[in-house]
């Protein structure tokens, strides 16, 4: 059971701050991930960064992300590249590469995982707590970490942002109209992965993909303007990451993932059942 | 429903009131009424967009819609089943599925309630006889996957005749193909009306409809023409709906 | 018979289990269905420990195999009629029961015998010990081994009687659904077999390997099948050859048997990949220097 360390320097609010800005960078992305219709490429990059912090553990003996994430990185950007081969090269299906692609890494990160455990309780939590997610083991560091990443995002969106729109409604017409259709697609799959990285320390492997998911989902119901749809996004994964964190922090070793996954499931459901009884009873 | 069957014309194959195909709140096709005729080869042309491909959903139940549709003599599509063989376009199938093109021509026969589905002499008879209408006698144990798109498509039309049917109905079987499998599927469709079979196609070539097709229905969200091909292919009536000029392909950009 | 020969027949009769309705999904460009009901059936589980009061016995499991099926209906629901992306309705629905069935294991793992562990590398080394014991104390064997088994069966009768339905409702669904095959139900068995099969294996690999089981021997198949019986076959082949291989490997060096088996079937992938590459290579050099004029495309 992945135990929940209790917060250690980081002041409350800063820990507060920094859940949030993980919301909020999940949220933004995921609203044009899911335009897309690629939101389980984060799923497979999701699944794939275990074995990189596993492996960046034993390189570096250290449980801090300062380590982890360059290895999250390379595993996360290397499952896509592998699944991008198999359709390529293998000429296998898409929806099989990926789910061989996250299947076949996340066993590899399990086997290494399993290798670990063998030498004790503290690597043990330090690592399990990417499977199902940690609001409370956030140290003032990771806060930092998670902070910059998120302006990364924000300002990464900012700046592409018409590009962006316009490549994610329809790539086609974008590579005519002349924008650079590689960059952008680049940048959503790298801007997908700065999520996830952030993201699976909050729910864990299995389970971050909600988080992409759900808030774009339920923002869908209530407006169709993009710029809306970005603000509504964010506020719900901010609201379901905080509630979901507070609730595990009360309880004695509940994982934060799950609960988090609840709440923006919620969220997404209303959304959809507002859409449904709209439509029945035009 | 037999209730009309008087007022359905004793040669009609298709016959349609007021059908109307919507997908959510936008019409897709408003109120066609019109007939399609028995033992004739029928062209539903008309622009990008204009209904084609919905109207024939709506004859095939693949989408809801609202209006009437019977068959011959009065029959619902569930009894004209087995006398009904459909080929659909070629681009939604995934042709690199383990099968041979003997195994799809075979899948005209299927019955669709029985256990083990094992075919009959009589049913290997009529594969062996649609291959050899369409000329793939030769590549009968070759997988799918291995064919040219104009062989493909071939196989498509051999396993609409496997099944003997009356009525034909076809999705854009010639896009996209090389001329002689095109010169071959168009001498079977000859040969079938001239056995008093009844063709009804999706077709996007104007060129061509003059020559082999003997009754038009002309859509544009709308039934803009229906009737014999001189009738309908008159440049007013397409002009009307095409808005350019002929000869030179009048579809959309 | 030994334990370790338990759970090598355990690991096997997994591979084939889950072979036969992934190569199913994988045909019908399913493979993330499979994914999803993997997650799904969490909730499931835990309700089948739950009811039986430990792992006295297994008979509930198929029972949990309905949330699994509930969870493929839903997701078809969502992006049919609701025009949600086939993507997002499947992120959707699989992670919402997935956290459900984790917060249900986690709270109640003392009255289950079920814990997060569990879950994720299931215990494939204990299946030996839960046997099923007549009145007089014999032992019939394990109970896992009993439920793949009776699983198998049920399986090999559902695609041998309908072997021609698999065949067009997978190739051709909407010619299938002219001709008059009731291609929803068809597809409804489908997602049922799936969800007994990731229920079934579920105690041997836990819940997220099984994808690799569903996904990857059906896909190895893929690489040179040309019928679809073939393709059954020799998923199950593929299967089992990983399970084999990767059970002994994670006993040499001492991993977790699961997570080895679930990477010896992406092993294996690249071995046949490999080898009908350079086989066709091979095959185009010989032809090459034995026919000097340029070959016919």
């Amino acid at each position: 059971m992945p135990e929940s360390l209790w917060i250690h320097d980081a002041g409350l609010w800063w820990l507060l701050f920094g859940l949030i800005c993980i919301a909020v960078s999940c949220g933004l992305t995921g609203v044009f991930l899911t335009l897309k219709g690629e939101a389980l490429n984060g799923d497979v990059m999701a699944h794939g960064v275990l074995p990189g912090i596993v492996v960046a553990f034993m390189v570096s003996g250290s449980r801090d992300l300062i380590w982890l994430i360059p290895g999250a990185a390379l595993s996360g950007a290397a499952t896509l590249w592998a699944k991008r081969w198999l359709v390529a090269t293998a000429k296998v299906r898409p929806d099989s590469a990926a789910a061989i692609t996250l299947s076949v890494f996340y066993g590899l990160g399990i086997v290494l995982l399993s290798k670990v455990r063998q030498s004790g309780t503290a690597a043990q939590a330090g690592l399990d707590r990417f499977l199902f997610g940690s609001a409370a083991a956030m140290l003032t560091d990771e806060v930092w970490i998670a902070v910059i990443l998120t302006l990364s995002v924000v300002i990464l969106i900012s700046a592409y942002y018409k590009g962006l729109t316009v490549f994610v409604f329809d790539p086609e017409y974008a590579a005519v109209a002349g924008f650079p259709v590689q960059r952008l697609s680049f940048l959503l799959t790298f801007l997908t992965l700065i999520c996830v990285i952030t993201g699976v320390q909050l729910l864990g492997v299995v389970l971050v993909a909600s988080l992409l998911v759900a808030p774009a989902v339920a923002a869908s119901a209530w407006t169709h303007a993009l710029h809306i749809r970005l603000i509504l996004a964010s506020i719900f994964a901010c609201m379901a990451v905080l509630g979901g964190g507070l609730i595990s922090a009360s309880g004695d070793g509940l994982p934060t993932g799950p609960w988090v996954v609840v709440i923006l499931s919620f969220f997404a459901f209303i959304g959809i059942g507002k859409k449904y009884f709209v439509r029945k009873l035009r | 429903m037999s209730g009309n069957t008087a007022s359905i014309k004793s040669n009609t194959a298709i016959a349609l009131q007021a059908v109307q195909v919507s997908y959510d709140a936008i019409v897709a096709l408003d109120s066609v009424t019109t007939d399609i005729p028995l033992g004739q080869m029928t062209a539903i042309i008309g622009p990008n967009g204009s209904g084609k491909s919905s109207l024939l959903k709506a004859i095939l139940q693949l989408v809801p819609y609202s209006g009437r549709i019977t068959f011959a003599q009065g029959i619902t599509l569930e009894q004209m089943r087995p006398r009904l063989a459909y080929v659909p376009q070629r681009i939604l199938v995934d042709w690199h599925f383990p099968v041979s093109v003997q195994d799809v021509v075979a899948m005209g026969r299927y019955k669709p309630g029985a256990f083990f589905n094992r075919l009959s002499a009589q049913d290997y008879e009529a594969i062996k006889e649609a291959l050899a209408e369409t000329g793939l006698t030769a590549f009968a144990k070759r997988p799918v996957g291995a064919l040219s798109g104009g062989q493909q498509q071939r196989v498509f039309i051999a396993r609409a005749l496997a099944r003997k049917a009356d009525l034909f109905i076809l999705d854009e079987p010639f896009s996209g193909i090389d001329s002689a499998s095109e010169e071959n599927i168009w001498q079977i469709a000859k040969a079938l009306t001239a056995a008093g079979k009844t063709l009804v196609m999706v077709h996007h070539d104007l060129q061509s409809v003059a020559q082999h097709f003997d009754h038009v229905i002309l859509l544009n969200g709308y039934c803009a023409a229906a009737g014999p091909v001189h009738e309908v292919m008159q440049p007013e009536v397409l002009n009307a709906v095409y808005y350019s000029r002929l000869p030179s392909s009048p579809q959309h950009a | 018979m030994s334990d370790q020969l338990w759970i090598l027949c355990t690991g096997i009769l997994v591979a084939i289990v889950c072979a036969l309705p992934g190569s199913l999904l994988m045909l019908r460009r399913q493979a993330l269905m499979g994914d999803a009901i993997a997650h799904a059936v969490l909730p499931g589980i835990f309700w089948a420990y739950w009811v039986s009061g430990g792992a006295d016995s297994l008979i509930f499991l198929p029972g949990a195999a309905i949330s699994g099926w509930v969870a493929a209906q839903a997701i078809a629901w969502l992006s049919k009629d609701n025009r949600l992306s086939s993507d997002a309705s499947t992120g959707l629905v699989f992670t919402f029961l997935f956290a459900v069935g984790v917060i249900l294991i986690s709270a109640f793992s003392r009255q289950t015998d079920l814990d997060q562990e569990c879950v994720l590398f299931g215990d494939i080394i204990w299946v030996p010990l839960e046997v099923f014991r007549t009145e007089q104390g014999l032992s019939l064997g394990p109970q896992a081994v009993w439920i793949l088994c009776i699983t198998l069966v049920l399986f090999l009768a559902v695609i041998f009687i309908g072997f021609k339905g698999w065949m067009l409702t997978s190739f051709d669904p909407v010619f299938a659904q002219i001709a008059g095959y009731r291609v929803w139900l068809w597809s409804a068995v489908l997602m049922a077999m799936t969800s007994l099969s990731s229920v079934a294996a579920f105690r041997s690999v836990g819940a997220v390997l099984v994808i690799a089981f569903l996904a990857v021997p059906p896909a190895i198949a893929a690489l040179y099948t040309k019928s679809l019986r073939r393709q059954l076959w020799d998923s199950c082949f593929w299967g089992s050859i990983s399970t084999v291989s990767g059970w002994g490997l994670a006993l040499y060096w001492d991993v977790s048997i699961s997570g080895m088996m679930a990477v010896m079937t992406g092993v294996w992938f690249l071995i046949v990949w490999s080898f009908l590459r350079i086989r066709r290579w091979y095959k185009n050099t010989s032809y090459a220097t034995s026919h000097q004029a340029t070959p016919t495309s």
